[in-house]
């Protein structure tokens, strides 16, 4: 059994894996350790990363669903978490088929400014996709970890983690093996995808055509262009690529100037949630050692050079954007099993948690910034003669009035005898754990009556729901392990020669011939049954079409072909 | 609860930071959830409750007091306290940008934290200890008033 550390982004997830004291990642789509975060639904199939993306359709296909983890929303009847698990199982089984190992238990990465209702969801997918989860861990701490393990370096840190959906800013101490978070902030729907919207809207606006008037498949479609627009931009002057709109072919055009000027808000934004983060921590910027900076977004120069220039610090970045994340987890992950004493990681709760009082203010409890595990308890009381139940709310957030701040839960402790106003001793308590997730308690002291509320996030699964779901989970991962993993070795094979073929005609003579050849050597080995030799060939074939995947999806988001299906939304792709 | 005996230390305003820092670490190594088995988990809270106010001047200073049975009353303000204050708030409510008020925050952050100062030679004698600390806890509760309307301006 393997315990590995995944870091579930918005834009694209990772696996890494500690072997030999040594943390790397594992490659899980074609080849590539980056799996995009995105679902197609085919046919009754479940396809994932880049295959879902050539496959998309706005009537089939999810980009991400991160941004709805612990909301209520569904698409085609599936709870944002049980599409979460689709890419979890996705991960996991191309994983496992690296480490030729079966995967039971992970430390996962969620964004620090994750609320309690998110991290739950997160918990949630990760059983549906049957990994226990030994710690939620919080993305910038695991990118500090990666960063201060392998560069042995002490001191204060800020992390600056810019990914595709969400921004996070920690400062942390470094010493000895001590991973000490001092504060924390961030954003939960500021990323990549702010951005590529922006670009679409921009050049949108310049042709005449107004985003409004775009259904959701050519939104998808124009946010992929964007996308890819401002991956190629880099110190380029200027990129074009076209985008095909109601059967006339348009032409978006990606500048500097273009790029600085719709980033600006958006970098302003992390900015000011990195001074907060500064004041809360009680430093000034010109005390730390240095600004690390991960994420996807790091790989425009504009973002580093934006930081740098606020902060006069600085950046470093010579730990993989796409990987860090991941690399920390898994650390984190083996030092957990291994019981080992010599690192330590001390996080904390990113937003305050209090109960709201008389006249809507709320009653802070646990303070941002608190180090976790924390508990803290409240006494109340009756506020009329012969009351005899007290009802709780419990909010989430900043803000001085509970209707501003977010809804965790409401409960009521009843079965106080009655007393005289101001009689009864009623003590709360509330407790986060190391994963961030809280829990209140809450008795009357002279009579002992006790309750314990579990902070359950509102989602679309009732209990019956997810039990259900659980046991299909552990039904379907019941088999015996040897003859598992080889059906699964057929299965991933299969699955990837058949997406190859689909795609042959878009291949050049040369790579047709490359991957034509390695299908054949892996059909052979998988029919006489040489399993050893099967994953070698897979992995070979994944890592040629790896090369040139992504040009050919990219060359497929410009071409007229795929407008047609989206159009007319539930037509099968050609 | 007292903070000073789960740290084992003995019962004073003035400590040494990095002392009560490597205590705090020290202990965490033994009963943090992540290197026990999670049977200490209260005590590693119990860990984080005192260290979060044994760090901070002022909760520690409450704490300090609590501890020797004495609380602080507001009537030993100065009226120069009163007008420095009524000032304060004026010219806070007047301003607009943000800059301005982080500007303001930082000042303020400085003005308590010179108040805070002569606390440590005050030890024994508490009479005047409380007095200064009345001071100090005055103008921290603006502060805090302040950081946290900075904080959630959006």
């Amino acid at each position: 059994m393997s315990t590995v550390g995944i870091d579930l982004g918005t834009t694209a997830s990772v696996v890494a894996f500690v072997q030999h004291g040594v943390p790397r990642s594992i490659p899980t789509d074609v080849g590539k350790v980056t799996t995009p975060s995105v679902v197609t639904y085919e046919n009754g199939e479940t396809i994932v990363g880049r295959e879902a993306i050539y496959r998309m359709n706005p009537a089939r296909s999810i980009f991400s669903v991160k941004r709805f983890m612990g909301s209520n929303v569904k698409f085609f009847d599936k709870t944002p978490e049980e599409i979460s698990a689709e890419i979890l199982s996705y991960i996991k089984t191309s994983a496992e088929l690296q480490l030729r190992n079966p995967i039971d238990s992970a430390v996962i990465t969620v964004p620090a400014h994750f609320s309690d209702a998110q991290r739950t969801a997160t918990k949630r997918a990760a059983s549906i996709a049957n990994i226990k989860v030994l710690r939620l861990i919080n993305e910038p701490t695991a990118a500090a970890i990666a960063f201060g393990l392998d560069k042995k370096k002490e001191g204060i840190y800020a992390i600056y983690d810019l990914g595709g959906g969400t921004f996070d800013f920690s400062i942390l101490r470094l010493m000895s093996g001590v991973f000490q978070v001092i504060a924390t902030g961030g954003d939960n729907s500021l990323g990549g995808d702010d951005l590529d919207s922006s670009i679409l809207e921009y050049n949108l606006k310049k042709l005449g055509l107004d985003v409004g008037e775009l259904n959701d498949g050519e939104q998808m479609l124009g946010r992929l262009v964007a996308k890819s627009l401002k991956e190629k931009l880099g110190n380029h002057g200027e990129v074009r690529k076209n985008y095909i709109y109601h059967n006339k072919s348009y032409e978006f055009i990606l500048s500097q100037k273009i790029m600085e000027d719709v980033a600006q808000v958006y970098l302003n934004r992390t900015l000011e949630i990195a001074d907060r983060v500064f004041s809360d921590a009680a430093i000034d910027p010109r005390e730390i050692d240095g600004i690390v900076a991960v994420g996807g977004m790091i790989k425009m120069p504009l973002v580093k050079t934006s930081v740098k220039n606020r902060y006069q610090v600085e950046i470093l970045d010579d730990i993989s954007a796409d990987e860090a994340v991941a690399l920390g987890a898994a650390i984190h992950a083996d030092s957990l099993t291994s019981k080992s004493r010599s690192m330590l990681l001390l996080d904390v709760a990113p937003l305050t948690l209090g109960i709201e009082t008389f006249g809507g203010n709320v009653d802070k409890i646990i303070h941002r910034n608190s180090a976790i595990p924390i508990a803290q308890r409240r006494e109340y009381t009756t506020y009329q003669d012969k009351q005899i139940g007290i009802k709780f709310h419990i909010v989430q957030g900043e803000r001085p009035l509970a209707r501003d701040c977010r809804s965790l839960a409401k409960f009521e402790l009843n079965g106080i005898p009655p007393m005289s106003a101001g009689m009864a001793r009623v003590v709360v308590e509330f407790s986060v754990d190391v994963n961030g997730i809280l829990s209140v308690k809450a008795h009357e002291k002279s009579t002992g009556i006790s309750q314990t509320v579990l902070v359950e996030p509102s989602s679309g699964l009732s209990e019956d729901d997810m039990r259900a779901i659980l046991e299909s989970a552990a039904k379907n991962h019941n088999h015996d392990e040897i003859e598992a993993k080889n059906v699964r070795l057929r299965v991933e094979s299969e699955r990837i020669m058949r997406f190859l073929e689909s795609i042959l005609s878009e291949m050049s003579q040369l790579q047709k011939n490359a991957v034509l050849g390695e299908m054949q050597n892996l059909r052979q080995s998988i029919d006489s049954e040489n399993y050893a030799e099967a994953v070698e060939y897979k992995n070979k074939l994944e890592a040629i079409s790896g090369q040139f995947l992504d040009e050919i999806i990219s060359r497929r988001l410009s071409r007229e072909m795929i407008i047609a299906p989206l159009s007319a939304a539930d037509t099968k792709s050609s | 609860m007292n903070y000073y005996e789960v740290f084992g230390i003995p019962v004073s305003y003035r400590l040494d930071e990095r002392e009560v820092m490597q205590i705090y670490l020290d202990k965490q190594r033994e009963c943090h959830p992540d290197v026990d088995d999670g049977s200490l988990a209260a005590h590693s809270s119990l860990l984080n409750e005192a260290y979060s106010v044994l760090k901070d001047p002022v909760m520690r200073a409450e704490h300090f007091l609590t501890i020797n049975q004495m609380t602080i009353a507001e009537s030993s303000l100065s009226t120069n306290d009163l007008m420095e204050m009524l000032d304060a708030r004026e010219r806070y409510e007047k301003m607009s940008l943000t800059k301005e008020k982080r500007d303001f925050l930082r000042q303020l952050q400085e003005r308590v934290s010179t108040l805070l100062e002569p606390l440590c030679d005050l030890e024994n004698n508490l009479q005047e200890f409380c007095r200064e600390f009345a001071r100090a806890r005055f103008f921290w509760a603006f502060l805090d008033k302040v950081s946290s309307d900075v904080y959630c301006r959006d």
